[in-house]
């Protein structure tokens, strides 16, 4: 029997002792026939590890200690990760005990990944909110806010266990989710929030477009925008909702008033990938030092502003990631021309 | 994830792809252009960079135009056929001198010597300032580092794998690309191409801090009063609304007391060698 913490490389005829952490359910589709398949995390008094099992016996629950035989550790997603395959043996050990060791991997945020769901996020908690819900008949409170650790922010759901504004928090053992095309964190019953007693590491959140695969917040790139979306300029939207409209108006709200604003959208290109980019409203007046009154403005005139105040200037743009039919965009709140200072301060980094 | 389904633009140096010998693809396929693979592992089709014109031939069917970067030349070449009419006629509106930024597909053409000539056919191209000139140097520069860090660490490792790199804290492209270059480009020189593409891109800044010293000497002229000189707070603010920034004005200042043309009066207050 090999012990959890010894499995670092991959190998084939992996036996270990391990107690159930959790166990989950997915459906996959290959040649157009539909499987089950389980996964989840297993544990034992040196650590935790992620498998996968094509095949499972129904009997077992999580929190069950489990002898497994002949399965393989392999690297899936850049982790080392245990696969219960058609040759393997799970067999229940009922009277098993087992005292598990918990290890989540400290992730700075803008690193999340929902491939790797289990881990401990440091920062600061912001912009918290409850509510009452019901889960399974029973009334829960749910508390959402933020957490933001210097390189990024996302959005916390922590069901029963109250979140405290303004807390630096290490949260260990958080769930990694993905909802609505955005990240955020799970607090759950394995989650433990602490107060964080290190000091505080300054951290960036201006990264280069290669580094940053996850759809988080409070993110900053600096680079030049290449193209300029051809319906940029003055927008009409919905009073009632704050939708884009068309000549008829807005679809759910026929009878509301059009209202008129900014908007514009654009490619970001910083020499490692490119970004859609969307921004709006005051943000996008103050970069272009509008002050106009919009009803009287010429649109072709705007757009024209919009294109000559924007292409190829070096700007940074700070705002929230998310994707959206499988490429990620950002909603900009923030964008500046570069200074001098960050080139050169770009100039001395690796020096 | 790649952010955007249309293929991005790298940003390399004129050196990197003029020392590439590698492709991906089909090199005959009149359709598909083949991935061109440099010495530091990037895989492009498109490319974008900033220099300065220094040879442009403007004729009625085709135009070319030769741009200098820090550490050599790009090729750009548009004829009037297809969708390369309108960026020819864009090209016709610069001169020798100019600095411009371009954004184009690089075509590969193979020299009777088996050697690769890369030209670039402009989609975009743009008038370039000072910041624009700045900012596209510096961050070539530093992806440039990056890249041949990582190809450095790929190298120290027996059977290095884009997992250890992604482990060392690069990115999983730049792992991919550091691979692709150590396999493809074993005797490349790395230090040697980072050393010269450093020099020339400091080159560069020096000849911001040589407009900065003209710039500080004006103002010293302007405020200077025979007793106090100017201060400090006022050479930065005159300097600051310029759009120079304070690191090169307190190199500028430095250099310029080094230089002998200005010296610390006082404390913080600097007058002209008369």
């Amino acid at each position: 029997m090999v012990k959890i913490a010894d499995i670092r490389e991959p190998s084939t005829s992996v036996n270990i002792l391990a107690k159930i952490v959790s166990l989950r359910e997915a459906k996959s589709s290959r040649n157009g026939s539909e499987s089950i398949y389980h996964y989840g995390i297993l544990g034992d008094e040196t650590g935790t590890i992620q498998f996968t099992a094509w095949s499972f016996p129904s009997s077992v629950r999580e929190g069950d200690i489990v002898e497994l035989r002949n399965c393989s550790a392999r690297i899936y997603n850049d982790r080392i990760r245990i696969t219960v395959g058609s040759g393997s043996e799970v067999v229940l050990m009922p009277e098993g005990k087992m005292e598990v060791k918990r290890t989540y991997e400290e992730r700075a945020i803008k690193d999340l990944k929902t491939s790797d769901p289990y881990v401990t996020v440091t920062g600061v908690i912001t912009g918290v909110s409850s509510r009452e819900t019901e889960i399974k008949g029973e009334k829960v409170t749910l508390y959402s806010g933020f957490i933001d650790d210097g390189t990024a922010r996302v959005r916390i759901s922590s069901f029963g266990v109250p979140l405290k504004e303004g807390l630096r928090a290490s949260l260990r053992g958080a769930r990694v989710t993905e909802f609505n095309g955005r990240l955020s964190l799970t607090v759950g019953r394995q989650t433990e929030i602490l107060e964080a007693s290190e000091p505080e590491i300054q951290m960036s959140r201006n990264h280069l477009i290669w580094e940053v695969t996850s759809p988080v917040g409070n993110v900053s790139f600096s680079g030049i925008p290449v193209f300029v979306g051809e319906r940029s300029g003055i927008v009409t939207k919905c009073s009632e909702c704050g939708r884009f409209t068309d000549a008829e108006g807005c679809r759910d709200h026929p009878d509301a008033e059009k209202v008129m604003d900014l908007s514009c959208y654009f490619t970001l290109e910083d020499g490692t990938g490119s970004m859609s980019c969307y921004l709006e409203g005051d943000t996008l007046k103050e970069f272009l030092g509008f002050s106009g009154d919009l009803n009287s403005a010429d649109p072709v005139e705007i757009h024209q502003l919009v294109v000559k105040s924007l292409e190829c200037i070096p700007v940074r743009v700070t705002g929230d990631l998310s994707i959206r039919n499988e490429s990620m965009r950002m909603r900009v709140h923030s964008i500046g021309k570069i200074t001098d200072m960050e080139i050169s301060q770009e100039l001395l980094e690796g020096d | 994830m790649e952010f955007s389904k249309r293929e991005p633009s790298r940003w390399i140096f004129s050196r990197e792809l003029r020392d590439s010998t590698q492709t991906e693809g089909s090199e005959t396929d009149e359709r598909m252009r083949p991935y061109i693979v440099t010495p530091l592992g990037t895989r492009l089709k498109r490319i974008f960079f900033c220099g300065t014109i220094t040879t442009s031939s403007i004729e009625e069917n085709s135009s070319r135009l030769v741009i200098a970067d820090p550490v050599g030349s790009f090729y750009v070449s548009a004829s009037s056929a297809g969708f390369n009419e309108p960026v020819r006629d864009e090209m016709s509106k610069f001169n020798t001198g100019d600095r411009i930024a371009v954004m184009g597909k690089v075509s590969i053409f193979k020299a009777e010597t088996g050697n690769f000539l890369f030209t670039i056919n402009p989609e975009r191209i743009w008038s370039a300032d000072d910041a624009l000139r700045n900012f596209w140097n510096a961050r070539t520069l530093i992806i440039a580092r990056r890249r041949v860090l990582a190809i450095k660490e790929a190298q120290k490792l027996e059977k290095p794998s884009e997992m250890m790199l992604i482990r060392l804290g690069y990115s999983p492209e730049e792992a991919h690309f550091a691979l692709l270059a150590v396999n493809r480009y074993k005797d490349y020189d790395y230090s040697r191409f980072i050393e010269s593409a450093t020099t020339s891109v400091r080159k560069d800044q020096s000849d911001e801090i040589n407009r900065a010293k003209k710039s500080i000497l004006e103002i010293i002229d302007r405020h200077s009063d025979d007793q106090k000189g100017v201060s400090y707070e006022t050479i930065l603010g005159d300097a600051a609304a310029e759009g120079i920034d304070k690191k090169i004005i307190d190199d500028s200042l430095n250099a310029l007391g080094n230089d002998g043309e200005v010296y610390e009066v006082s404390l913080k207050r600097f007058k002209r060698v008369s």
